[in-house]
């Protein structure tokens, strides 16, 4: 059986957000926003997500006044297969609200 | 002073703009190795974020799941642990009982060694605990019973699988460590 993150609402909404954009390079406070989660709530989905394989990872090539390299994310290819494939059984089972899984092109 | 009241005191010296930085510097300290680049990551958010009360929040937040996650993960080790030792125990016993039943040493001695050596590459951390519990079984399980045939007249020489077995569980650890280093859990790369 392949490991999965824990299918909390915080972990579905951060997935979706991620399948929103899966070929888009995000940052954390980004992702914060856009799935409304706390930062506390936030990073041990993404540990879990990358210790997974799930998501890619790198840093910001190049950063504006002299500020660190952000942090930046995507799902990797399998990531967006066991994501689809986890919300949309979410879905079917009721768990979350019947709603467009977003489909990679 | 303990480590934590030291950690502490150094997050609290740094002022109200440098205390979410400190913070993460901090619950970073405790990750896993394999997951202190999240510091980083968290840090170099911070500052990205102009300073001020969401600042403060998102460093503060982002501390606090930083050692969620470390607990998390010790967590998961303990688990992990605890089955392995149970999976020693049945080796042990399975390995005993064997020993008891069959004229032959070697149906038992290969079970054991090989499970030791399986057990030790799946879970390098302190082998040595699984071929500890593996071995010490045969020795124990005889005992209980008083000594029967093979043992009923050498009583010493029922403590030979315990070094061998601690020893193969700890060449299994290397070379789980070997290919754990080959192959890294997708730590954030730099």
């Amino acid at each position: 059986m392949t490991p999965s993150p824990r299918l909390s609402r915080q972990t579905i909404a951060l997935l979706t957000e991620l399948l929103a954009t899966p070929a888009t390079w995000r940052h954390g406070y980004d992702l914060m926003k856009a799935a409304s989660l706390s930062a506390g709530t936030l990073y041990p989905i993404l540990i879990r997500l990358g210790d997974l394989g799930w998501l890619d990872t790198q840093w910001e090539e190049r950063s504006d006044g002299g500020r660190p390299p952000r942090h930046l994310y995507r799902l990797t290819a399998q990531g967006a297969h066991e994501a689809r494939t986890m919300l949309a059984r979410a879905t079917e089972r009721g768990w979350i609200p019947s709603s467009p899984v977003p489909k990679l092109t | 002073m303990t480590n934590l009241s030291r950690r502490l005191a150094w997050v609290i010296r740094g002022g109200r703009d440098a205390v979410p930085l400190r913070l993460v510097r901090a619950a970073a300290a405790i990750l896993p190795q394999e997951h202190r680049v999240w510091g980083d990551a968290v840090a170099s958010e911070i500052a990205a974020l102009e300073p001020g009360w969401e600042r403060f929040e998102f460093g503060v937040t982002a501390a606090a799941g930083l050692v969620l996650s470390a607990a998390l993960d010790a967590l998961r080790g303990r688990i992990a642990d605890a089955g392995v030792l149970a999976a020693s125990l049945a080796l042990g016993l399975s390995a005993a009982a064997i020993d008891l039943a069959s004229n032959s040493r070697l149906p038992h001695v290969i079970l054991l060694l090989a499970g030791c050596y399986t057990l030790g590459a799946a879970v390098p951390r302190a082998a040595w605990r699984w071929g500890l519990v593996a071995g010490l079984c045969v020795p124990l399980v005889t005992a209980l019973l008083g000594f029967p045939h093979p043992y009923a007249y050498d009583h010493g020489d029922v403590w030979y699988p315990l070094i061998p077995s601690v020893i193969i569980a700890l060449t299994g650890a290397s070379l789980g460590r070997r290919v754990r280093a080959q192959h890294p859990p997708h730590p954030p790369a730099r």
